[in-house]
């Protein structure tokens, strides 16, 4: 694909993290035929995750409808589409929509491939749509994620500001984003010293000041963390809040808000979340950690910077050789 | 607490004496509120007392524990953002909100008492656990009626008016909304009538209806000296209205108190400034709602109202935009 200069509906890391999706397109498989057409529902505000889906499904050959939320804003799918289009590549067997549920039900009827991005009642919902016999099936629902640093990483400007990185690309809003930081050993002072880091390192790293909206949400946010037992601290220009706390104690409120908690390696795994997806790791020696994570529901265990990285097996379904028949 | 003279002369040093009185009481008696502002000692100025960001009271049931101090009913605000604020309501601060919202009602209607028309359904006053704030604002009118209506037939349906009856002289409150659709249902056969809504204008901005178009549609059938008066208030802030003047502006009774804070750093603005209103009073004393950093964007009107009403004016100017927060798990 021939280097062009990022374009305006794209920030610099959403271009590179595209265009390594191109780059890392698997193999396809030898002798087999794609389904078609693969059906995809995709996700609320999670664009990248969309765009990505995309296109590993239209590389199969098939042609591809990508149902967009119906109330949601213009998204990077949107952009990335037009983009292929505009190059000729891939993408003149992609059609993207809005329907409403009646269509839907119609495209599910005639897909075949389905794959799901959604809450648990809406992958139920369209599971349950008519669906052609042998049709494959993918479904993504509510799923969250963590952040387990160990106490060396936790020193480590560069570990910070990757846990940082990982955590303002979506604040909680990502199934692949850190909804809480573990720091692994540590201390209840250790968590709150590494809460100072992340706060001070949080300006370098995030450049665009926050919404509005978000900033008096995370002045909330600030006050509910307090009132339940945290001791929070607002980044400059309240862009986030980052509560330290104890493990066992409950969810924050608040669309950026990172608790960061001192516990065991156990204790981590033991109040882990039953929808646990991903472990985002920061750690010299992450085959140390593998055992007790694999006593979670995460079905990922990948270094922080890779949190976020979509791919054609998600959840520990096998989602992209599905499309293959 | 003298709450008579909404428009008075305003005393602000002893507004900011009552003020840190009702903010230690809380400080003593809600652990929850001590913990969001552990190293606060005290203020020299209203801009240095505590506040409760309005959101955390849809997370929070906070209240204070003091000898003496009973909670009863807790409140509700409409749930438009999904969940609703709950405050905790007691007898003592009770009697002060009922005595400060017949105040500032009794200065806009005047306070002879007449038939108050309440544009709900009586099934609105059933409700067990809460007190819904729609019924509250209707109720805070009653000290000033001779008798109380509801207007509709069925709930939640403002186009099932019935007939006002046949008095001449009238009271009438409806949640902003409702008004606007009850309206062309209206007929008040000439007699005066002063109306009083709140709940806000989204829905009416949304459909581009201005306030000279609610009020001459409201007024269709009302005879001379009439008046609709659009009241700003908050469930967080109950026992407050801010009504609308002639020239435009909201006004604060002067037993209350307002600045403007900058949404990125909370810091206080100078008067003139766009930014978060925030609203004080001495009225709460069964939960820290007392001084309440509200959603709604505003300015201070610097100077002196030209509508002649002595005291603070302050003008809204809509609310912090909200950007819908949605993940993976939103379809």
């Amino acid at each position: 694909m021939a280097r062009a200069r990022v374009p305006a509906a794209f920030s610099r890391s959403d271009w590179a993290y595209l265009l390594e999706a191109v780059r890392a397109l698997p193999q396809r498989p030898a002798g087999r035929t794609p389904r078609d057409p693969v059906v995809l529902w995709l996700p609320g505000n999670v664009a990248l995750l969309g765009a990505h889906a995309v296109t590993l499904a239209a590389w199969t050959g098939a042609r591809v409808v990508a149902k967009l939320p119906t109330d949601a804003p213009a998204d990077l799918t949107e952009a990335w589409v037009g983009w292929l289009h505009e190059h000729g590549t891939l993408a003149d067997r992609v059609k993207l929509t809005r329907c409403g549920h009646d269509a839907a039900a119609a495209l599910s009827a005639t897909a075949g491939a389905r794959i799901v991005f959604g809450s648990d009642e809406a992958v139920a919902a369209i599971r349950a749509l008519p669906h052609r016999p042998g049709a494959s099936w993918a479904g993504f629902g509510a799923r969250r994620s963590e952040a387990w640093i160990d106490r060396e990483a936790a020193h480590d400007p560069e570990a910070v500001r990757a846990l940082v990185k990982a955590f303002a690309v979506f604040g909680r809003a990502g199934c692949t984003s850190p909804a809480r930081a573990v720091l692994v050993d540590g201390t209840p002072a250790e968590a709150d010293a590494l809460r100072d880091r992340l706060v001070a390192a949080w300006p370098s790293v995030v450049l665009e000041p926050v919404e509005m909206h978000r900033a008096s949400q995370n002045a909330m946010a600030e006050q509910v963390a307090a009132a339940r037992g945290f001791a929070p601290l607002r980044t400059a220009g309240g862009s986030a809040v980052v509560a330290s706390g104890p493990a066992s104690a409950g969810d924050l409120p608040g669309p950026t808000t990172l608790p960061v908690v001192a516990a065991t390696l156990r204790e981590a795994a033991e109040t882990a979340p039953a929808n646990l997806q991903t472990v985002g790791h920061a750690t010299a020696d992450p085959a140390a950690w593998a055992t007790t994570v694999g006593t979670t529901a995460a079905c990922r265990f990948v270094s922080l910077a890779d949190m976020h990285v979509f791919g054609p097996v998600w959840d520990s379904q096998d989602w992209w050789a599905d499309l293959w028949r | 607490m003298d709450l008579v003279n909404p428009w008075g002369a305003r005393d602000d040093e002893a507004l900011l004496d009552d003020l840190l009185a009702v903010t230690r009481h809380h400080l003593d008696g809600c652990a929850a509120y001590r913990a969001m502002w552990p190293g606060w000692e005290g203020a020299e100025t209203i801009a240095e007392l505590p506040w409760v960001h309005v959101g955390a009271f849809k997370h929070l049931d906070l209240r204070t524990s003091a000898d003496g101090l009973e909670h009863g009913r807790t409140l509700l605000s409409s749930a438009t953002g999904g969940t609703s604020s709950r405050i905790a309501l007691d007898a003592r601060s009770s009697a002060l909100q009922a005595a400060s919202t017949t105040s500032v009602l009794a200065s806009l209607v005047g306070d002879r008492q007449r038939p108050l028309l309440v544009l709900d359904h009586p099934s609105a006053l059933r409700g067990r656990a809460g007190v819904a704030a729609r019924i509250a604002a209707a109720m805070a009118l009653k000290p000033l009626s001779s008798d109380l209506r509801f207007l509709l037939a069925e709930p939640d349906r403002p186009q099932s008016v019935k007939a006002v009856g046949e008095d001449d002289d009238l009271l009438l409150y409806g949640f902003t909304w409702m008004l606007w659709q009850a309206a062309e249902h209206l007929d008040f056969g000439g007699a005066r009538v002063q109306v009083v809504h709140s709940g806000g204008w989204k829905k009416l901005e949304a459909l581009a209806v201005t306030r000279e178009e609610l009020d001459a549609k409201v007024l269709a059938t009302a005879g001379p000296g009439s008046a609709v008066w659009d009241c700003y208030g908050l469930v967080e802030q109950v026992g407050m209205l801010f009504p609308l003047c002639e020239a435009g502006h909201r006004h604060l009774p002067r037993w209350g108190a307002v600045l403007v804070r900058d949404p990125w750093t909370l810091e206080p603005l100078e008067p003139g400034s766009l930014g978060m209103l925030q609203l004080l009073n001495p009225l709460a004393w069964g939960a820290p709602y007392h001084s309440v950093l509200t959603e709604d964007l505003g300015r201070v009107h610097p100077g002196a109202c030209p509508c002649g009403r002595d005291g603070v004016a302050f003008d809204l100017a809509g609310r912090v935009p909200k950007a819908e927060v949605r993940g993976c798990a939103n379809v």
